[in-house]
């Protein structure tokens, strides 16, 4: 044990030279999420400072890209951030879209919103769960995945595709509703809010998770703007920011939804989060069903490019095959970017076209690589046992910040 | 607040894209960075949201994208700071093998993690993919990348992949 007292602000510079600290080495072999590894400075069992060490799984999702025609990024980006596949590929399909100029017709733009949302639940079952193994609590792990399926299934209901939907494409998206679709989310959607109650009973109020994570991991609102964390972790630390809402893209201007905020900003705050976050999406999913205007899935200069069988199959089975446009495609000279908030957080693209068959840069940047900062400015002045409760409670995905 | 008349009061080198509401100051002095960046934070953008560098043939343009938090007007609004630094001559020598080995010098940019401490990370990655040496930065090690990728710059467009040697012949 330290006898020393540590201050966390006097930790976030401290040099480590010369200094007798235990080193100890989490990872790199999957220490939670994915392959990664923190290198940990203690003194006793008190963390004075954390180097994290990511590029593990980097797959060179940015040189790839450069080298390929345009449509073939899409599952490049949809692989990386695998729990998070839709956002991955709205984001990059809205980047080309302004490049090429072209706007999505009003039911393709709620049918994106749509499957974001269901995905956006996925995303944060799949990071609850984690908490809650990070935890020892397996029986949250469990119910989460298996929450989880549901979902997937709409998914693939609507895309054909249980993770790897690919359904977003420049101009719109590849499938209509298929029929029954309206009467399987409603009763999807209510099990979801049966089944939060007792998330709320068992893990949310239980008093054990409230007694390792209330006050573990604060980051206060000052701080997560100066860091620049993203996603729900910032809006646990009090600071009203979401991207639907400032950036808005897809139907979202359109749809009415809260953006919850907590004030603590500590590890407890960023579970009640995801849980209020999924309520919202819930709602938003109702609407967006209730709402959702008639018309094409397609904007009209894709639709001019498909040949009188594609347009014959769209007619009769409301499904867009690829025209020979998609891998000609050769957007203008210029550069855009787009942000869209995922899961996890914003996703960032930045591309530069040159009006060649490839993108001439494609730069982007993942949530979980922006909320790397967690590692080295909060995890400091903790004990060794609350690393997994911080670690848990960021949601960090490491094949998704290291690309 | 008009945002356009206070970026345009910062910097005479303000490209404005109406159509995707992005904006892009351009530097064309290395010593006006630091001073353009503090007026901009000034203002209210608050955090960077990437860091990345585009290779041309004989130049490197290095951008940093920031954005606000903080302020309510500036949520909605992408700005963009770009520096472009002319890239040093290749060194081309030949080993006893007689196999060409092109030497690329890295360029070097003042760093902003002073200004805004959220670049850290994003820099590091930008120094290992570009060559890019960020002066001023506290902590410029590689990040994905292995140490002995030094000088390779893998996004750089005269990177070659250069297959693993074959141990056993």
């Amino acid at each position: 044990m330290s006898e020393k007292v540590y201050n966390i602000d006097d930790l976030q510079n401290i040099n480590v030279e010369g200094e007798k600290y235990i080193i100890l080495q989490i990872g790199p072999s999957h220490p939670g999420s994915g392959h990664m590894r923190l290198k940990v400075w203690l003194d006793g069992d008190i963390i004075v400072k954390v180097d994290p060490d990511i590029g593990f799984v980097h797959r060179t999702s940015e040189w790839l890209s450069e080298r390929r025609e345009w449509i073939k990024a899409v599952p490049i980006v949809e692989r990386i951030m695998l729990p998070d596949t839709v956002h991955a590929n709205l984001a990059y399909v809205l980047t080309v879209e302004k490049l090429l100029g072209i706007e999505p017709p009003p039911r393709a733009q709620y049918l994106r919103s749509l499957v974001a949302e269901i995905n956006r639940i996925t995303s944060h079952l799949y990071g609850i769960g984690i908490f809650g193994i990070f935890l020892g609590s397996s029986t949250v792990y469990m119910w989460a995945f298996g929450d989880r399926e549901p979902f997937i299934d709409l998914m693939e209901m609507l895309t054909g595709a249980r993770i790897t939907t690919s359904y977003i494409i420049p101009g719109g998206v590849r499938w209509d509703l298929p029929n029954g679709f309206k009467e399987r989310a409603e009763t999807v959607l209510q099990y979801m809010e049966r089944r939060l109650k007792d998330y709320e009973d068992i893990w949310v109020k239980n008093p054990v998770v409230q007694a390792r994570t209330i006050n573990v991991g604060t980051l206060k609102k000052e701080d997560a703007i100066r860091l620049g964390v993203v996603g729900p972790n910032l809006r646990a630390s009090g600071v009203y920011y979401d991207t639907r809402k400032h950036h808005p893209y897809a139907a979202y201007s359109n749809l009415d939804f809260e953006v919850p905020t907590m004030k603590n900003g500590d590890s407890y705050d960023r579970l009640l989060i995801r849980v209020e976050e999924i309520k919202q999406s819930i709602k938003l999913i109702r609407q967006i069903l209730k709402d959702i205007p008639e018309g094409k899935i397609i904007a009209d200069q894709i639709y001019n490019q498909l040949n009188p069988v594609m347009k014959k199959n769209y007619e009769e089975k409301k499904r867009v095959m690829f025209p020979a446009f998609m891998i000609h495609m050769r957007p203008p000279a210029g550069e855009a970017s787009a942000k869209v908030e995922a899961g996890r957080g914003e996703i960032f693209f930045y591309i530069k076209s040159t009006g060649d068959k490839y993108p001439y840069r494609f730069r982007w940047v993942t949530p979980s690589f922006r909320n790397l900062p967690y590692f080295t400015h909060v995890t400091v002045g903790h004990r060794l046992a609350d690393l997994p409760t911080i670690y848990g409670s960021i949601d960090y995905f490491p094949p998704e910040a290291d690309r | 607040m008009n945002i356009k008349d206070e970026l345009s009061k910062i910097s005479t080198n303000l490209v404005i894209d109406e159509k995707r509401a992005n904006y892009k100051i351009i530097i064309d002095e290395p010593s006006k960075l630091i001073d353009v960046a503090n007026s901009i934070k000034n203002l209210g953008f608050d955090h960077v949201v990437s860091v990345t560098g585009v290779d041309y043939p004989d130049k490197i343009e290095v951008i940093w994208h920031v954005s606000s938090y903080s302020s309510e007007e500036l949520k909605g609004i992408d700005l963009a700071i770009s520096m472009t630094v002319k890239k040093p001559e290749p060194l081309k020598q030949t080993d006893a093998q007689g196999n060409i080995n092109v030497n690329r010098p890295p360029v070097t940019v003042p760093s902003l993690v002073s200004v805004w401490p959220s670049g850290i990370f994003s820099e590091r990655e930008a120094f290992e993919m570009f060559g890019i040496i960020f002066d001023g930065h506290p902590d410029l090690r590689y990040l994905m990348l292995p140490e002995d990728f030094y000088g390779t710059w893998p996004l750089r467009k005269d990177f070659t992949y250069q297959k693993p040697k074959v141990f056993i012949e």
